[in-house]
């Protein structure tokens, strides 16, 4: 009898509990990431888990979607009366989180708070050949360019090119702890180093999304935590890059795994100013000599695509790799081309290499046993990531292994990379045929014109090999199953997150 | 020595010399290369053909292992043989002599006591770079304060000596009494701390190593093997299990010995009161 009245009591309160709340109680999907941001300022940041958060607080004018082909994000569409200009159409009744509605404004606040020296953007280098940009009436903006830039909508689809709400930049000075945006998600709560909880935005301009109430990102440094937070439920979803847990996630019968190969591109760079690394002959010479599945079986456990110059994952221009003879490891030849270069004992070099980036020690300790048999002896130089970032400024290395941020456009990743005068081109890689194609496939507007130029300059780069092109690694998210709506677009990017459903 | 004790202490003199001995032959116990990758045979279990499994690279990790053993037992030594040489004479010549030697050879030892030696290690092995000569000097250089403490307070000790007190009453030099009186008679303790020394020593090389900083890839230590194998701690744990046993096993013979050692040579310990 007494247990009957308990039970009773229990249901009483419970259904109270229900008609005071006034219905369910948010959704909440917690994702779980590696790492902490610094900060959140779109226009300044610059490390991959900004980005990521970012993804959902603010848009941009474009994005790519999950077959890297650029879609409406902010601007609703848009039109080149000629090759130096773009006039994009906003959409109407977009608004801030603050609530105040998005023009054209605040774009081109954006736009030029990029290109100002002062702000420091990185993004800039992406749209510096913007000459002007204008703001006829509210709901449209006209950039106008110094000259033809195929990959300009790439850029605008940069991380770096968020708009951000005019008003506020004002206000705060910069965004670094504020958010003024446009995106899915606003900024609820921050604990430095532990979480950082996102509530629904119920303005949000793409009808009926997002479908969580709240985006929850907990910071779990260790791969094997987050792996083991998404079997128990703690979290929904988790970024993993370390090959040895995605083998483990793949064997657990209660967590989804999803993969695509992704943008970044893992090369073995050459300073090409020191010898015997001047020479071209002796730099192609080790594109013989090593065998790229092998890395990618050792160094990533299979999960990347052995890649050309232009990242694999990006087919429209992308050679298969068939097509470049030195993918096929013939050490003989690579012997015999070292000979003939001058060097028929090999030599003696050294690699520089960091432990922050996953696998990259790996790689190294591979390309090391690799070069060992045609005579090459590399010793591994493993350094901490401040050391890494100072000697790759500095240009002081031999050789290094790095992870280079790639681009679904060719122009926005090779040029900057190999062009003589790259911002990026820290191999001091001058080659004036290079250069030449870098030019004509930047301000040649039709892909189909385009595709030829850089299937020549391919072909060229592997043979001057600034750098050994290895592969792509793939993108890993681990899910729960109960999950659903999330796609990978394969730049790294979550902002399928606001469809996601659980 | 109660017998049981004195059986720990001949396990860890036992767990010692096997070390040293693998140290020096270890490469010729096993026929596989440490070096050589094999893409077909990747994370492999144990088997006939690899006792202990292979590693991500598909190398042998028995071969690795013995392989390791060297830079664990070379640094150990080498480091604490450093140590010793150093910390000894100076603080036994301070102990002796006293006075302004005395003090600033310890305000020496007590800046240098003043960060943790792992740390300290990790700051000089950074600006030096990671070598095997490197190792030894830097570990022996963390080490030598408390070589230099011990040894001096058993000088001071056995300076207050009747036999002290007989030398310097005959007219011997202070140089010859150091020596050949202070010197030899204040070694018990110094013994004792080159055991739990060597045990230190070790573990600091694994830990330097598995930092990065100490032995390179593709030589292998313990400490870097482990460093390498923890990643694969679930679906590969011999990766990691190998060299950690090793490094537990090796650390534990150097205490024991250690241990055993002091009792013998504390009189304080010793209840037959010899």
């Amino acid at each position: 009898m007494r247990a009957l009245v308990m039970a009773a009591l229990a249901l009483a309160l419970v259904a109270s509990g229900w008609a005071v709340q006034a219905g369910p109680a948010p959704v909440r999907f917690t994702l779980g990431v590696d790492q902490e941001v610094v900060g959140l300022d779109p226009h300044i940041v610059t490390a991959f888990s900004s980005f990521r958060r970012l993804d959902l607080l603010y848009n941009k004018l474009v994005r790519y979607n999950d077959q890297l082909r650029i879609e409406p994000d902010l601007a609703e569409s848009w039109e080149t009366p000629d090759a130096r200009t773009y006039v994009f159409r906003l959409r109407r009744g977009v608004r801030f989180h603050s609530g105040a509605e998005l023009t054209s404004e605040d774009v081109k606040f954006s736009l030029e708070r990029v290109l100002d020296p002062a702000t420091r953007s990185p993004g800039r280098s992406y749209i510096d050949v913007i000459e002007s940009v204008e703001t006829p009436d509210r709901y449209t903006v006209r950039i106008r360019l110094r000259h033809p830039l195929a990959s300009l909508l790439s850029g605008l689809a940069s991380g770096n090119l968020a708009i951000v709400e005019k008003a506020a930049v004002l206000q705060h000075g910069n965004l670094q702890r504020v958010v003024a945006g446009t995106g899915p998600f606003m900024l609820a709560e921050w604990v430095p180093d532990n979480y950082m909880r996102l509530v629904r935005n119920p303005r949000y301009f793409r009808r009926g999304l997002p479908r969580v109430d709240e985006v929850v990102f907990r910071v779990i440094p260790d791969q094997a935590s987050l792996l083991a937070g998404v079997r128990s439920g703690a979290l929904d979803m988790a970024t993993i890059n370390q090959g040895s847990v995605v083998v483990q996630a793949k064997r657990e019968p209660g967590v989804v795994v999803l993969q695509k190969p992704g943008i970044n591109l893992r090369i073995f760079s050459f300073n090409t100013t020191r010898p015997p690394f001047q020479n071209p002959a002796v730099r192609y010479a080790l594109s013989f000599a090593i065998d790229r599945d092998a890395i990618v079986q050792t160094a990533e456990m299979g999960f990347a695509e052995v890649s050309g110059p232009v990242p694999a994952s990006v087919r429209t221009y992308a050679l298969p790799v068939s097509q470049f003879p030195s993918y096929r490891r013939d050490v003989a030849r690579a012997r015999r081309m070292l000979a003939e270069a001058g060097y028929p004992n090999g030599f003696s070099t050294r690699i520089v290499t960091s432990p922050t980036y996953e696998g990259g020690i790996a790689v190294a300790q591979v390309i090391q046993a690799q070069l060992r048999e045609v005579g090459v002896l590399a010793t591994l130089e493993q350094v901490e990531w401040g050391t890494y970032i100072d000697r790759w400024v500095k240009r002081d290395f031999d050789t290094m292994v790095e992870l280079r941020g790639g681009d679904p456009d060719p122009d926005r990743f090779l040029y900057r990379t190999f062009h003589s005068t790259g911002a990026v081109n820290n191999f001091l890689f001058k080659d004036e045929a290079v250069d030449r194609l870098l030019e004509r496939g930047r301000v040649n507007l039709d892909p189909e014109r385009r595709k030829p130029i850089y299937a020549e300059l391919q072909t060229l780069l592997v043979e001057r090999a600034p750098a050994l092109f290895l592969y792509v690694p793939y993108e890993t998210q681990v899910l729960r199953p109960a999950v659903r709506g999330f796609r990978l677009v394969g730049n790294g990017s979550l902002y399928y997150l606001e469809e996601v459903q659980k | 020595m109660p017998p049981e004790r004195r059986w720990l202490t001949v396990v860890g003199g036992a767990v010692v010399l096997t070390a040293v001995v693998v140290a020096a032959v270890g490469p010729a116990l096993w026929m596989e290369s440490a070096l050589v990758m094999r893409t077909e045979r990747l994370l492999e279990g144990p088997s006939w053909r690899h006792p202990l499994g292979t590693d991500q690279f598909g190398r042998d990790l028995l071969s690795r292992l013995l392989v390791g053993a060297r830079p664990s037992v070379v640094v150990a030594f080498g480091a604490v043989g450093c140590a010793t040489l150093a910390g000894t004479t100076v603080g036994v010549v301070v102990g002796s002599v006293g006075g302004l030697a005395d003090q600033v050879a310890m305000r020496v030892a007590d800046v240098l006591f003043a960060f943790p030696g792992l740390l300290l290690a990790m700051a000089v092995m950074a600006v030096v770079g990671p070598s095997l000569r490197n190792l030894v000097l830097v570990l022996g250089l963390v080490y030598t304060p408390q070589f230099m403490r011990v040894a001096r307070a058993s000088a001071l000790a056995v300076r207050r000596e009747q036999y002290v007190e007989a030398a310097e009453a005959l007219g011997a030099s202070r140089w010859r009494i150091v020596a050949r009186h202070v010197a030899p008679n204040a070694m018990a303790p110094v013994l004792v701390q080159i055991s739990l020394g060597l045990s230190l020593a070790v573990l600091a090389e694994s830990a330097l190593s598995f930092l990065g900083l100490g032995i390179q890839p593709p030589v292998p230590s313990w400490g870097n093997m482990l460093s390498e194998g923890r990643q694969f701690m679930e679906i590969a744990p011999w990766n990691a299990i190998a060299p950690g046993l090793a490094i537990a096993l090796v650390v534990l013979g150097f205490n024991l010995l250690g241990d055993g050692l002091q009792e013998l040579l504390d009189p304080r310990m010793r209840p037959e009161g010899l």
